[in-house]
């Protein structure tokens, strides 16, 4: 290979010396041209000056780095990928504006997978690097894992999905917080928006993932909807293992056992996301799995999911976090639009996460003057900032998110170019879905 | 009954990669763990050539046989550049060697397709299902084991039938009598570990519309091909057969009647059977000292 560089190198040399005074008569030109263009670019706007001069500020202090803990391969690699997307978004917006309280942020990405032993270690790697500020972690286990970590190198941390009660509860950490809606807020939104469009549907079937959230959002579900509709019952819940790929059996099993009325009665929760959802889908595809019920209702899901599926997509509910079109308000219209100008597509959920996470931490640092843990731990509760999704707030009793649920309906849709769309989409209200304050 | 069928076909995709696993280490003695990459880059094939759309059944079985040729031509590229090199190495060397190549594999899925799940449909015609007994089954499960039983048939007949087999066997035997008696062992290594290969090319393409395409799909199923290779004996394809369909039919069984056991499935039947017989059901103890 060398050689036949160094044999084009020279044949490139010797049509340089044929005309070589001509080609730097050009390059002498175009050097003239394009200096004097940047010069009429830099004189004629002011708005690229204002933007230099901004950023310059930005960059006058040393950076600040959040280390964003997420899988970005595996099976949940599209939600670390999309996290990671938001939260650059942010920081380049906070950036261009001057940064949080002068300092540039700076997102540095570990590959936490699903992993608990490798969300630690990666947590220790960063915090080795000068890293004490995080975000991230994608499922429950993971952030558990982190928060005494966290805690023993007096770090802070906002997670993206860390919606397990125990967060705000037996683990919580006075320095560790968590944008997105609880599990208890997400399975009471459920059973409050089933209460007010499916009333009469008696029965109710479960899927979950075989992990903690899985389990207590089933759990929550089930005794929420039993306080709002006495009479309603659940049959047994299917545990799905994170690992798993083969769904059939699985299908088998949920439509096992179903009264002859159920497409009328009988209504299927699931809490499966990402490649998991879409494995069940097709799966249950030959037998009709969804057709069996007057409603499914998929907690925890998001539109990915249906991008995956295109005109595969079944008529579902997805009760979670954000959808772009559930909120009218100038942060998420400007979020969108420059989402969508920087990577064409619509943000989903976890790239609202992940923008909402450096907001915050841009207010807290607005309000504490300062970028150290301490300092944005101690200001970020009671502390009210614009999201996407409106303002938020974390109780300062226990920090859960005052934020709305989300539940947006889609369908299949051939003529669309994405093969699904969006029917409908409902935010419900932090104030009606709250758990009871736990005071630490 | 829609239960037992659903093992059934489970058992069947964990076999037709199985299949090529237990012929590839029954004659040269190799723990093929880039055997997974293979079946992973099977069903991103079939993806590919098929566009991820709904397809006529004919055009289907032509893309699977496609994508298993496809991962020949990368498994033919691995063996003489990798696999080559190990079939002298200790065991724990061409363990890790090909655990290389399996990553490596799963890069090159991950660098192609991305990370977001993908998915293929069922083909036209066995998209839909029947019932059997009472229980609505999917007609492509039956084009599962049609194609199990297929291969179990065709490596049979090469194996016992065929004068390839017979060569196979020598090798299997003794490599190095079998080279003084004139045989190209390296050729006949080469031409296994195609077989071998196309059959995890195949199970890949076979098994894309039953899953959701993602790189990582590879380690999930090579654990559990490892595992009925194991149980049904190391190199006994009938073996694999049986180990196969009993662990597809113990996880449907757990799952639907007692599913917080379902996860431990592979290890209820891996203890039962070796506790019993160390060698598998079908195997005996030169494969356990090969190992």
């Amino acid at each position: 290979v060398n050689e036949s560089n160094n044999r084009k190198e020279e044949a490139a040399m010797g049509a340089s010396r044929s005309g070589g005074r001509r080609l730097r008569r050009r390059t002498a030109t175009a050097t003239v041209l394009v200096s004097a263009a940047l010069a009429m670019a830099a004189c004629g706007s002011s708005k690229p000056a204002a933007k230099s001069s901004s950023t310059s500020a930005a960059k006058a202090k040393t950076a600040v780095k959040i280390g964003f803990v997420v899988p970005t391969t595996g099976p949940f690699a599209e939600i670390g990928d999309d996290m990671v997307n938001g939260a650059k978004l942010a920081a380049s917006q906070v950036n261009a504006k001057g940064g949080m309280e002068g300092h540039p942020i700076d997102i540095v990405v570990e590959d936490g997978k699903t992993s608990t032993t490798t969300t630690v270690a990666d947590v220790r790697s960063l915090a080795s690097s000068g890293v004490d500020l995080f975000g991230g972690f994608i499922i429950d286990s993971t952030c558990l894992a982190a928060v005494p970590v966290l805690k023993s190198l007096g770090a802070m941390g906002i997670g993206t999905s860390c919606q397990s009660n125990l967060v705000h509860t037996t683990d919580f950490y006075k320095r560790f917080f968590n944008i997105s809606p609880t599990n208890f807020m997400l399975s009471e939104a459920t059973a409050a928006f089933v209460k007010q469009h499916y009333p009469n549907v008696t029965t109710w079937k479960g899927a979950m993932p075989d992990y903690s959230f899985g389990h207590e959002v089933w759990n929550d579900f089930r005794s929420d909807l039993k306080k709002l509709q006495p009479s309603v019952s659940f049959d047994k819940g299917v545990f799905i293992p994170l690992t798993e790929t083969r769904f059939g059996p699985y299908v088998t099993s949920i439509l096992s056992g179903l009264p002859s009325d159920s497409t009328s009665s009988t209504g299927l929760f699931f809490s499966t996301f990402g490649s998991q959802t879409v494995g069940l889908v097709e799966a249950g595809k030959p037998v009709n799995m969804f057709g069996h019920f007057r409603v499914a209702i998929n907690l925890g899901g998001s539109t990915p999911t249906a991008a995956a599926l295109k005109t595969s997509t079944p008529k579902v509910w997805f009760v979670y976090d954000y959808d772009n079109l559930a909120y009218h308000n100038s942060v998420n219209t400007n979020f969108v639009k420059t989402f969508e100008a920087k990577y064409h597509g619509v943000p989903d959920a976890w790239s609202e996460e992940g923008y909402s996470v450096i907001l915050a931490y841009q207010a807290a640092a607005a309000k504490a003057k300062s970028v150290t843990p301490a300092a944005l731990a101690k200001a970020l509760p009671g502390l009210s900032f614009e999201t996407p999704k409106g303002p938020l707030e974390f109780r300062p009793e226990d920090y859960v998110p005052i934020t709305p649920v989300t539940a947006w309906e889609v369908d299949a849709d051939p003529s669309s170019s994405q093969g699904f769309k969006v029917l409908k989409a409902y935010a419900i209200p932090a104030k009606e879905i709250l758990p009871p304050v736990t005071k630490h | 009954v829609s239960v037992v069928l659903t093992g059934i076909s489970g058992g069947m995709l964990v076999f037709l990669i199985a299949s090529g696993l237990t012929l590839i280490f029954g004659v040269m003695k190799v723990v093929n763990f880039a055997h997974g990459g293979y079946f992973v880059l099977g069903s991103y094939f079939v993806y590919q050539l098929l566009g991820g759309q709904v397809r006529p059944a004919p055009l289907f079985v032509l893309a699977a046989i496609g994508a298993g040729v496809i991962a020949v031509a990368f498994g033919v590229a691995t063996e003489r550049v990798v696999f080559r090199r190990l079939y002298t190495l200790p065991p724990v060397v061409s363990l890790l060697g090909t655990y290389a190549v399996l990553l490596v594999l799963i890069g090159v899925a991950e660098a192609i397709w991305g990370l977001r799940p993908l998915t293929q449909p069922k083909p036209s015609g066995l998209a839909s299902s029947v019932v059997v007994a009472g229980a609505r089954v999917p007609t492509y499960d039956f084009a599962v084991v049609g194609f199990g039983l297929l291969t179990l048939v065709a490596l049979e007949w090469l194996a016992r039938r065929s004068r390839f087999g017979r060569v196979v066997r020598a090798v299997s035997e003794d490599r190095t009598m079998a080279a003084l008696l004139g045989v190209n062992v390296n050729a006949v290594f080469a031409i296994t570990f195609a077989i071998g290969i196309f059959f995890a090319g195949l199970g890949g393409a076979l098994a894309a519309p039953t899953v959701s395409l993602v790189p990582d799909l590879a380690e999930t199923f090579i654990i559990e091909a490892f595992a009925v290779v194991i149980v049904g004996g190391l190199g006994s394809i009938v073996g694999s057969l049986v180990a196969s369909l009993a662990l597809g039919l113990l996880t449907s069984l757990l799952v639907t009647y007692a599913p917080s056991y379902a996860a431990f499935s592979l290890y209820f039947l891996m203890a039962a059977v070796l506790v019993v017989r160390p060698q598998g059901l079908f195997g005996d103890r030169s494969g356990l000292e090969a190992l």
